[in-house]
């Protein structure tokens, strides 16, 4: 089954131009979903801090290009790089973001 | 009556304020969430005390209480979150370190352990320094 229409379907409902400069190739403008929730850090004294993350169709970074960790990301303004990602073996992948 | 535990946690929380580490953010016995944009902050906590009873007719003991000084503090510019807590550290040691007794309070005050944890789940790392201090006093 072919997830493509789906997640495009869902870049358009729910995301936003961002851009995205893979580790040593040029930065891209692509759509993607940005979501950037609260979390509590419980590592001793709990903290609240939050947890962005990134929806990507893994295509839009090009034929044979994955995320990779320290790919750099920018959001509203804000730089990220990449600390961690999974791909859904759908098509699309989830980014585990941190502030640059 | 005011017990010499917290006398003696109110003048370690006093002492870290002054020393101008974290500004005010000094707590004791701190058990709700703080958020990352407050940090660097310190808690100071006391979790476990043994006493040897000095005077039966006055009740007083020698008592050995456990306190952590718990330094939480968020990744930054100025370098790594482990370069962060061990300047933290650092500062709290010397302070700490000044008068070991906080003005009379305590007979002697030894660090004996410094635990380091890092969380790497938020938009920053997050760290945290918790020296442990046995303090012995009389109460």
């Amino acid at each position: 089954m072919d997830f493509g229409p789906v997640i495009d379907a869902c870049m358009s409902t729910f995301g936003e131009t961002i851009s995205y400069t893979p580790t040593g190739l040029s930065v891209l403008s692509i759509t993607a979903i940005f979501e950037s929730q609260s979390i509590t850090l419980d590592s001793g004294f709990p903290v609240i801090s939050k947890n962005p993350t990134l929806g990507i169709k893994v295509s839009d970074l090009g034929t044979g290009v994955n995320p990779k960790v320290g790919d750099a990301v920018t959001v509203r303004s804000v730089s990220y790089k990449v600390t961690d990602w999974h791909d859904d073996g759908q098509g699309g992948a989830m980014l585990q973001l941190q502030k640059a | 009556m005011t017990h010499g535990r917290k006398t003696l946690r109110d003048k370690i929380v006093a002492k870290l304020v002054s020393a101008s580490i974290t500004g005010s953010r000094v707590y004791s016995n701190r058990f709700l969430a703080l958020s990352a944009d407050d940090l660097p902050a310190i808690n100071v906590t006391a979790s476990e005390e043994t006493s040897t009873l000095l005077n039966l007719s006055q009740k007083t003991a020698k008592r050995e209480l456990t306190l952590q000084v718990e330094i939480v503090a968020k990744e930054n510019d100025s370098g790594s979150i482990d370069d962060t807590l061990d300047g933290l550290s650092d500062s709290v040691e010397t302070a700490m370190a000044a008068d070991f007794t906080f003005d009379g309070t305590a007979l002697n005050c030894q660090l004996t352990e410094t635990r380091l944890e890092v969380s790497t789940e938020s938009e920053t790392n997050v760290g945290t320094a918790k020296l442990t201090y046995v303090a012995t006093y009389i109460y």
